[in-house]
């Protein structure tokens, strides 16, 4: 009992352990697991990273006017939902050149508003992609 | 004049006492805290809710619980007798009890059967405590105390025997088994919602300024020593508060009655041979 | 007129971490008869397994099931495809892969003594055991990425190296949690209010322990001889310094103890980890469907978990049942709580350790 006594003690003279997040920002290791990052001019279009992906977070889907590129044989755009994703970096693995086309950085994914439409535009892809298939 | 003032912003002042006390708490379990006006921005937030009266006695109970423990520090600060204020608090807490009875609630019930047994434990201490203060001054009232010398020294078991009391009046661990809130989620105050829950939240910041009032008294006319013996207290109580779990209730009953008892008896008896 | 009343536990209460209820009949604070539901937190993983998601993703959807035995899950999953598949592993894999499972069980046993303790009454000590936790999730955001879901696992090895920049960092964190650790058990031995509140409550006997069969550090404190890391081969426990904790008995103190020692056995084991790493490849790739049935027993922190898993050569599963350690030690639970105090019933659920996602899956 002794020794809670005078911990309680001391511990009013030393700072507390609390950080004051989001007032003070908190710096990640740069091996943190977060957001998945696109680079298209090397991309490939094999589509093997959307077979891979557990939750199904990125999707190839025909646009009208799809970006310049000589593999993109039937007109795909990349689209990737960071609310679905579970930063488990199976398609950076799956991807032919994992630091040109696709990669992890360490930032964290923001919160998103109810105008964003996050949900319904998302829907509307998978609709597309399941037409077209 | 200055009593007045004293007397209506009693609970303000309780409520400043209990937001710097939850402060210290924190930074002994080193963590950050809330801010100081914590309790008042509680207090804007209870307003706003919406409350549920369950029975109109229940209600009633509490506001009187309230109202009653408010007389009774406007008689400590205006120097009234003491037996007679020991006795009023009684009736609060008998109130608070009657209003936990009154609801159908399990745990309300269970609440109030441990406030009762916790007032068996301490109201023979206060009454010891009262005709100790009669045998050094001759006189019941308080106005007199407070004019004639301190008298810690005589009465320093007397002194031992109402820590332990502080204890459990403002349910701090070891002796918190009436308000044990992993247990039974509140005891007394799981009923009360909205403005009513205020109420009981502002008696209980009332409970401090009572307790902390009457350690005072054993100070006498001194007032360094009265001060000083507030801050000690204070940060003793809380120091034993983060060091010990919570006992439960028989345990509470044993220790405090005979421990209470003994040294309650061993000065009192010394005091008449002097 | 009625001579009991009903004291509900409900599903919401202040002294629980997950939702399940308990209805204590009592007869003035004593308890005389106990009826438990579990079952709230429900959703449907096991069927989720065989329809929406091939066999090479399940790994990451079964470590979702409970958050602090999540990797345990994920490696019995790994190992039962691995035994269908028919692969070996590298020997460095393997050690890697028992180094982060002891750092699941440290920080898993610092959260429920924490609990227990904040279940007693006594809440500076579970802001100081939280507080040191901090300690060991540190280590595992730098060796994983993550800190609480690691997805380090997959079929044929484990995702990412161990650096020697990490390893030197997880030496002197471990070295100042086993510090902490020896404190705490003088804290827990010598403090008078606790002694009034753990020595002597909630005691299981040996033949009881037995006849209910329970499992996990709930039968180690009881004084039966049962670890799951002694009785399996696919991976070397017997190399690393492992050594079975037990306390002859039974009462919430002997189940702090126990959980204390194992505290400071994974520690020696992830320092006999560090040093001895063996060298190899960290993934080697398996092909093939799964075809034909495997059971696999890992042991979890909180006792025994058990995988069945059938496949019929295509990419979706045929069948995967999951048994948790929380599930079997259900009766054993609604033996203890008879003839306590009601005071005392959220200490002793605390004790055992309960994890309601991983029994309501």
């Amino acid at each position: 009992m002794f020794t809670s006594f005078t911990k309680a003690f001391t511990n009013l003279f030393k700072t507390p352990q609390t950080i004051d997040y989001p007032a003070t920002p908190i710096e990640k290791d740069k091996e943190h697991r977060g957001l998945i990052e696109y680079g298209e001019e090397a991309c490939i279009y094999c589509l093997k990273c959307e077979k891979a992906c557990p939750p199904g977070a990125i999707l190839f889907v025909p646009v009208e006017n799809p970006p310049e590129n000589e593999k993109n044989k039937k007109g795909l755009k990349y689209h990737y939902n960071p609310y679905l994703c579970i930063y488990c970096s199976e398609c950076v693995r799956a991807c032919p050149k994992p630091d040109e086309a696709l990669w992890q950085s360490n930032k964290k994914s923001q919160p998103a508003t109810k105008e964003d439409r996050v949900n319904e535009s998302w829907f509307e892809l998978e609709r597309l992609k399941k037409q077209t298939d | 004049m200055i009593e007045t003032l004293l007397i209506l912003f009693a609970p303000l002042i309780g409520g400043l006492m209990y937001g710097f006390e939850r402060k210290l708490r924190a930074r002994m379990q080193s963590r950050q805290g809330p801010p100081l006006l914590q309790p008042f921005y509680d207090m804007w937030k209870l307003i706003d809710k919406q409350a549920f009266i369950v029975n109109p006695y229940h209600t009633i109970l509490g506001v009187m619980h309230f109202i009653t423990i408010w007389i009774v520090v406007a008689f400590i600060i205006l120097g009234q007798n003491l037996l007679y204020v020991i006795f009023l608090h009684l009736l609060s807490t008998i109130f608070i009890i009657l209003a936990g009875f009154s609801v159908k609630s399990i745990y309300s019930h269970i609440g109030s059967n441990r406030e009762l047994q916790a007032m068996i434990a301490y109201e023979p201490i206060l009454i010891m405590v009262a005709v100790g203060f009669f045998m050094m001054n001759g006189s019941f009232a308080i106005s007199t105390i407070r004019e004639n010398d301190t008298s810690l020294a005589s009465l320093f078991l007397l002194f031992l025997a109402f820590l332990m009391v502080i204890q459990i009046k403002l349910k701090k661990s070891p002796f918190d088994a009436t308000e044990a809130h992993q247990e039974i989620v509140g005891g007394v105050e799981v009923e009360f919602s909205g403005v009513f829950f205020e109420f009981i939240y502002m008696a209980k910041w009332l409970e401090y300024v009572f307790v902390y009032l009457l350690l005072m008294l054993f100070a006498g006319n001194n007032i360094f020593l009265g001060i000083g013996l507030f801050f000690g207290v204070f940060l003793l109580v809380n120091l034993v508060d983060n060091a010990t779990a919570r006992i439960k209730m028989k345990h509470l009953l044993r220790i405090v009655l005979v421990i209470g008892l003994i040294l309650g008896m061993w000065n009192l008896i010394g005091l008449s041979y002097v | 007129m009625k001579q009991t009343i009903n004291i509900p536990l409900g599903s919401q209460h202040i002294a629980l971490l997950e939702p399940v209820r308990f209805k204590f009949e009592c007869e003035n604070e004593k308890i005389i008869g106990v009826d438990s539901d579990v079952g709230f937190v429900h959703r449907g993983i096991e069927r989720a397994c065989t329809t929406k998601f091939k066999f090479d993703s399940i790994g990451y959807v079964v470590a979702r099931v409970c958050g602090l035995c999540a990797i345990t899950h994920s490696l019995s999953y790994t190992v039962a495809i691995e035994k269908l598949l028919g692969g070996e592993i590298s020997k460095k894999a393997k050690y890697l892969r028992i180094l982060l499972l002891e750092l699941d069980r440290i920080h898993s046993h610092m959260l429920c003594l924490s609990h227990t303790c904040e279940n007693a009454g006594f809440e500076a000590m579970f802001m100081r055991i939280m507080g040191d936790r901090e300690l060991v999730m540190e280590i595992q955001e730098l060796l994983t990425g993550n800190r609480v879901q690691f997805d380090y696992i997959s079929i044929g090895g484990v995702n990412r190296d161990l650096s020697s920049t990490v390893a030197l960092k997880i030496k002197e964190n471990l070295y100042e949690v086993k510090q902490k650790v020896l404190g705490y058990m003088d804290e827990f031995t010598h403090n008078w209010s606790l002694s009034l509140k753990f020595k002597g409550i909630g005691a299981l006997s040996l033949d009881d322990a037995y006849i209910f069969n329970a499992i996990g550090p709930l039968a180690r404190a009881s004084g039966l001889n049962i670890d799951v890391r002694n009785e399996i081969d696919y991976l070397p426990f017997n190399e690393v310094g492992f050594l079975m904790q037990t306390h002859s008995d039974g009462d919430i103190n002997a189940r702090n103890l126990v959980r204390l020692n194992e505290i400071l056995n994974s520690i020696l084991m992830c320092e006999n980890i560090i040093n001895g790493l063996p060298e190899g490849e960290i993934f080697t790739k398996i092909k093939g469907k799964p075809k034909g049935e495997a059971i696999v027993r890992f042991e979890a922190p909180r006792g025994e978990l058990m995988y069945y898993v059938k496949g019929n050569g295509t990419a979706m599963l045929d069948r995967v049942r999951i048994k948790t350690p929380t599930f079997s030690s259900i009766p054993a639970f609604s033996h203890i709580f008879v003839g306590q105090d009601y005071a005392d019933a959220p200490a002793i659920l605390a004790s055992f350790d309960p994890c309601l996602s991983c029994t309501a899956k």
